[in-house]
């Protein structure tokens, strides 16, 4: 730890040395800060209590400053991060650390480029590799390690990698190694129509002492459950991207070789003679990932379609949640910005699910414009309880996990006054995706609308609303927390100010609205008021903002977590330089 | 030509870096309950009566129990957002000393059901293990001599419910450092409601809870011992303690373990004992 602060010291004062020395020379040197700092209160009324930092702690932050220097074909990039009573790594817990989380060295030398530190990489979509930084959800999963690109002419390429995944301000100890080849042919001499193919291969080799973890637990099982083991373990993409005019198609396709990994789903003997579920298996995997859109004047579409089996490709099989992944399943259901329709999301499946999604839109002038998505995601193998006698989908609706319509339509009637309304329907299966037994599938109709009024050239306001009606359980009682209502106003002053106040507010409380224990007709209607003020001056932005915040699940791109609910005050401060 | 060589270079490359694929898989030895060594493992279950995936955490650690019956003893800790009570519940197995140990050992644990294993992070980076991960935590610990002996003995007077209590460490090198000892009583055969993911409506109104942390002898963390504590010079500890009138004792267990205390909190060696055997 002490060398790489001390590298980092260094590397920093070389760049400042050669900055000095170089204003007239073409170096740059660049930066980017980004910080966030929490003040907590306690909410029990909202379930905003218990963990370290409404106890006593009473306060938190988290920062990551990047710099960049480039001089002469050079590029050293150096990160400091530092959390202070953060809540990210473990929202129930608390966590502090500091120190160098990410350094750099890339350098060009003809068709060669070689990086070497922290990198953050993929192939093709990310299904056998990609190393990438989700801050929200403290994902930072960079390679440890070297990798080099050549440039075999301008078409092709070829990329080789090997290293270590980061595991906070350590790594894992398993090798990671693998590279891709991937290219451009043009097959008219307009370029109108082309391929872009490439294949990949990704290792992962077990440490001793990870393997020795591996068979002392497989060793722990009764026979039945016995399996073997690998230190090694491939896995292989072929990719292409076809381009036609106005279409475009791309499919991906991946195998991963026999892999031990942790099935939560697979049935366990006990040495007590009971059954339970959990346990290491050793079993291949696979994944098929297409996607075709056709864009033409006023219309679009994009259909998917993804395949799911046993692809969990982790750094270890004992790591959890959104810890060690060496690659990365895109997810395939529309990506919701409104409160709301944003509150249930669907975390990708990587043990088995079958995905599809289409997005249409259609714009007959520059008043209107239509966009329809229709997303639908079933698990790929039916679940089934531990007593065989009885054969009863812990699943119901076909193993349904996931269904989406969301439907938009924007109207433009004036230069000044922009409206959008739609409505969304939603089948999420909370029994799977937040491991609640006996939620079921929660179906919800959420409509919508916003309206924007541009009152002169440097004023607007923003108004916003969504209204969220919740299903019945057996008891008819609306599950989870009920029926919802979310109203907004923002009003800008550009190019400097932005104000927010919002109200999400609990209308027809549910089951799980706090206090659980209580009948439903018992519980207060309780609202989570949102006030925020941003400052932008050029390349600094600023905001304060007062929250109460309901739990909910907050996802990027596929990966979610369950988080608990906030009350209290948060800053942020973003700068480049 | 060139552009051949070129491509016939990237063949060779892809070839070497999914060629060797043969490799000594590793042997799995043959399973089945194990010969009692002298190490001793605790395993800290943390836990809540409203965690669904609790159930199958305390199943795991019946097996691991069956499959090493003298060599692991088994707390189970209810701390955190899962711990509250309901309010059809009887006990409220949620106390002080657990939240104590639980604020230690790092707060609450990120994801149920999760276990502290010797209070070791096995270079995780965290104490907290989930469940896939115990059992092979577990044998590697008890491959270790233990750094102590820990001889454990008392006696139980129903008529004034008092447990005396003797402690005898020998240590097998000399420690030093912080070195703590904690005495608890954990009390199993609770028949209460349990969240459980594995029942139709999410709850099992008569959980049998067992292992649970009822109170500490010691403190919480345990009592500092005088070090460094010579190889092979024993350290004898005497204690008292009624038991509270809603304990049963039948189904009430002494736990001990010696561990290490300040930056690192990892046990060298612990004993269980039964009250009324």
């Amino acid at each position: 730890m002490i060398l790489r602060i001390l590298f980092a010291f260094v590397l920093i004062a070389t760049g400042c040395i050669l900055n000095a020395q170089d204003e007239g020379g073409g170096g740059r040197l660049s930066g980017r800060l980004e910080a966030n700092g929490n003040f907590f209160q306690a909410d029990s009324a909202i379930g905003a209590i218990n963990t370290p930092q409404y106890d006593r702690q009473l306060y938190g932050a988290d920062a990551w400053l990047n710099l960049t220097y480039a001089y002469r074909g050079f590029e050293f990039g150096v990160r400091f991060d530092m959390f202070n009573n953060s809540n990210l790594l473990n929202p129930l817990a608390s966590y502090t650390d500091q120190g160098i989380g990410n350094w750099y060295i890339k350098k060009r030398v003809e068709r060669l480029e070689i990086t070497g530190g922290y990198i953050y990489d993929q192939i093709g979509s990310g299904t056998i590799f990609r190393s990438f930084e989700q801050r929200p959800l403290l994902i930072d999963n960079a390679l440890f390690g070297i990798r080099l690109v050549y440039d075999i002419n301008d078409d092709w390429r070829i990329k080789v990698l090997s290293g270590r995944q980061k595991r906070l301000f350590e790594v894992y100890e398993p090798i990671i190694r693998g590279g891709s080849i991937d290219g451009f042919i043009a097959l008219n001499e307009s370029g109108t129509v082309s391929l872009a193919p490439g294949a990949g291969v990704m290792a992962r080799t077990f440490d001793d002492e990870t393997m020795e973890t591996i068979v002392n637990t497989i060793s722990s099982y009764t026979p039945v459950d016995s399996i073997g083991a690998q230190y090694n373990t491939y896995a292989f993409s072929f990719f292409n991207t076809l381009v036609a005019g106005p279409f475009t198609w791309y499919i991906e396709g991946a195998i991963k070789t026999k892999d031990v990994f942790n099935d939560p789903f697979a049935e366990k003997l006990n040495w007590t003679g009971t059954v339970s579920r959990g346990k290491l298996v050793n079993r291949p995997g696979n994944i098929v990932y297409t996607s075709m859109s056709y864009a033409k004047k006023g219309f679009g579409m994009t259909l998917e379609f993804k395949r799911t089996e046993d692809f969990t490709f982790r750094a270890n099989p004992f790591v959890a949640l959104n810890r060690g992944m060496i690659n990365y399943l895109p997810p395939m259901t529309r990506v919701n910005t409104y409160r709301l329709n944003a509150r249930y999301a669907a975390a990708t499946q990587e043990l088995g699910e079958l995905a599809v999604q289409g997005e249409f839109s259609y714009a007959p002038s520059r008043k209107w414009r239509f966009d329809l998505n229709v997303s639908n995601i079933e698990s790929l193998r039916p679940l089934f309880p531990l007593d065989e006698d009885e054969p009863q989908p812990i699943l119901t609706d076909n193993d349904l996990l996931y269904r989406e319509i969301h439907l938009q339509v924007t109207h433009k009637p004036s230069r000044k006054v922009s409206m959008l309304g739609g409505f969304q329907i939603q089948n999420y299966n909370q029994e799977v995706y937040e491991g609640k037994r006996g939620a079921g599938i929660l179906q919800t109709f959420a409509p919508f609308g916003e309206v924007l009024f541009k009152l002169d050239r440097k004023k607007a306001l923003r108004l916003e609303a969504q209204y969220m009606l919740m299903n019945r359980d057996a008891k008819d009682q609306r599950k989870d927390y009920g029926n919802w209502l979310f109203a907004l106003a923002e009003f800008s002053i550009a190019p400097h100010w932005s104000f927010t106040v919002s109200d999400m507010f609990n209308a027809s409380p549910g089951k799980n609205t706090p206090p659980v224990d209580q009948p439903v007709e018992d519980k207060e209607d309780i609202h989570f008021p949102r006030f925020d003020i941003y400052y932008t001056n050029k390349t600094n932005r600023f905001s304060l903002s007062y929250v109460k915040q309901v739990e909910g699940i907050v996802c990027t791109g596929g990966i979610c977590r369950l988080e608990p609910a906030f009350s209290g005050v948060k800053m942020t401060v973003n700068s480049s330089f | 030509m060139l552009r051949y060589f070129r491509f016939g270079v990237i063949a060779v490359f892809f070839a070497a870096l999914w060629a060797s694929c043969n490799e000594n898989e590793p042997i799995i030895p043959p399973v089945g309950p194990q010969e009692s060594g002298s190490r001793v493992v605790l395993i800290e279950e943390f836990t809540g009566v409203r965690c669904p995936n609790c159930p199958a955490g305390a199943e795991e650690i019946e097996s691991l129990l069956a499959l090493y019956p003298d060599n692991l003893v088994a707390v189970t800790i209810h701390a955190g957002s899962f711990a509250f009570a309901f309010d059809t519940s009887k006990y409220d197995f949620k106390v002080q000393e657990g939240i104590d140990i639980t604020n230690a050992l790092g707060g609450e644990p990120l994801f149920y059901p999760s276990a502290v294993i010797d209070r070791k992070t096995f270079g995780t980076g965290s104490l907290y293990l989930g469940k896939a991960e115990w059992a092979g935590r577990i044998q590697s610990e008890l491959a270790q001599e233990p750094a102590v002996g820990l001889g454990l003995e008392g006696s139980y007077n129903p008529a004034d419910r008092q447990l005396d209590i003797t402690v005898t460490l020998l240590p097998n090198e000399t420690l030093s450092g912080e070195i703590n000892l904690t005495i608890l009583v954990t009390e199993s055969g609770m028949v209460d409601i349990q969240a459980n993911e594995l029942e139709d409506d999410g709850y099992s109104e008569d959980y049998v809870h067992k292992h649970v942390l009822r109170g500490t002898i010691t403190p919480a963390l345990g009592e500092p011992l005088q070090t460094p504590l010579s190889e092979g010079q024993p350290v004898v500890r005497s204690y008292q303690y009624t038991l509270p009138d809603e304990w049963v004792p039948d189904n009430c267990e002494l736990v001990a373990f010696v561990h290490r205390s300040g930056s690192e909190e990892e046990v060298l060696q612990a004993a269980r004992l039964y009250i009324e055997d």
